[in-house]
């Protein structure tokens, strides 16, 4: 048995090198796993975007920690085939939010309503390998390291005619290909 | 050849094994709220949505998924009472604090599942916008399986534990750095 302690010794560490490895795996890719899971249970496809009707309630149990009192639009966008240009009409003085996410669901970029001067937003998003020149004045460059992830539209809805308004906002969202 | 099976099957096993209890691991941080800031009953990660570890990236995808970055929202949960008991449906509660000095605020109760707790009165959260304030905006919220007037949110009729949480649109700079010390509400049991 002493003769062989090195042995059992590199048997030892082979175990344990593999949980550690099989717990990385897990840790990990859950976020990956969680993202995708969401994107399958809402039947959303890439670079299409869902409005979501109405304001969550117990039925809506796609995404966990649903918040009941926001409106949202939802893409999952995927930039294989070249930059995305996202527009949209943003309320005033109504808490209104645009999110980025990477598909691990890294919240990366994040702008509101109170730091837009204007009523429209105009973003260009673009991998990091795919340099964009040449954007507009009023168009911001955004690039994602990742080529696939999510876009939230967050809007505030206290009374009927904030959810008539956030309605048409989110309506007003686009998710389009950028030409060069 | 037989030293090679060994390994093989060594490193099978510790894959598995790993691959078991680092998901019953997330499962149990998650159930357990073991986020590392506590703020008296809230508790909280350092950082949510931006540039966290992987380990709280993947409690976050699992408890609170799409979580913002911490200076567009700050996000508490409790899962249990100022004394230190979980919360149940089966009691009734009262969450007591004042107005917030952030843009928008809002409290929402969840089922175990983290899931919007189903009721017929289809009440699920109260914020700023809806709250009736008392004197010097202070405020109390009542939970509670009966039908209340006035500030009350349903916990259904279905017993099981709860959770309750705090959202914080557009927090200042100095509320992000203190965390822990920051004055939240309060919830306390109703003791007959």
């Amino acid at each position: 048995m002493m003769k062989n302690w090195k042995k059992y010794l590199a048997y030892f560490f082979a175990f344990i090198l593999s949980a550690l490895f099989g717990s990385f795996l897990v840790i990990y890719y859950t976020p990956y796993v969680m993202v995708e899971r969401a994107r399958v249970r809402t039947g959303l496809e890439y670079n299409k975007i869902k409005y979501r009707e109405g304001l969550a309630d117990e039925t809506r149990r796609q995404v966990v920690m649903p918040s009941p009192d926001f409106l949202y639009a939802v893409a999952y966008y995927d930039l294989s085939e070249g930059p995305l240009q996202i527009t949209s009409v943003v309320p005033q003085d109504n808490y209104w939010s645009l999110s980025l996410f990477h598909s691990n669901s890294n919240n990366f970029y994040v702008i509101n309503d109170s730091e837009i001067d204007t009523d429209n937003i105009n973003i260009i998003l673009s991998h990091e390998n795919q340099k964009v020149e040449n954007i507009g004045k009023n168009q911001k460059l955004i690039y994602s390291s990742d080529k696939r992830g999510v876009l939230i539209i967050r809007g505030v809805v206290k009374t009927q005619d904030d959810f008539d308004m956030m309605e048409k906002v989110q309506k007003s969202l686009r998710l389009e290909k950028f030409k060069l | 050849m037989k030293r090679i099976l060994i390994y093989f099957l060594l490193v099978v096993l510790g894959v598995g094994i790993g691959l078991g209890y680092a998901q019953y691991q997330l499962n149990y941080w998650t159930k357990n709220q073991y986020f590392p800031i506590k703020n008296k009953q809230w508790r909280t990660v350092p950082s949510l949505g931006k540039d966290v570890g992987i380990i709280d990236r993947a409690r976050t995808a699992v408890s609170g998924l799409f979580a913002l970055d911490r200076k567009e929202a700050m996000y508490f949960v409790t899962a249990e009472d100022t004394e230190g008991n979980p919360l149940t449906t089966d009691k009734a509660y009262i969450i007591k604090g004042k107005e917030m000095s952030v843009r928008y605020w809002g409290i929402t109760l969840y089922d175990s599942e983290y899931m919007l707790i189903p009721s017929e009165y289809e009440k699920y959260a109260l914020s700023n916008s809806n709250l009736i304030f008392g004197k010097d905006r202070k405020f109390e919220i009542l939970l509670s399986s009966k039908e209340e007037k006035g500030n009350w949110l349903p916990t259904g009729t279905k017993k099981q534990r709860f959770y309750v949480a705090l959202r914080l649109y557009n927090p200042s700079q100095e509320m992000i750095d203190n965390l822990e010390t920051i004055e939240l509400p309060t919830v306390e049991e109703i003791k007959n």
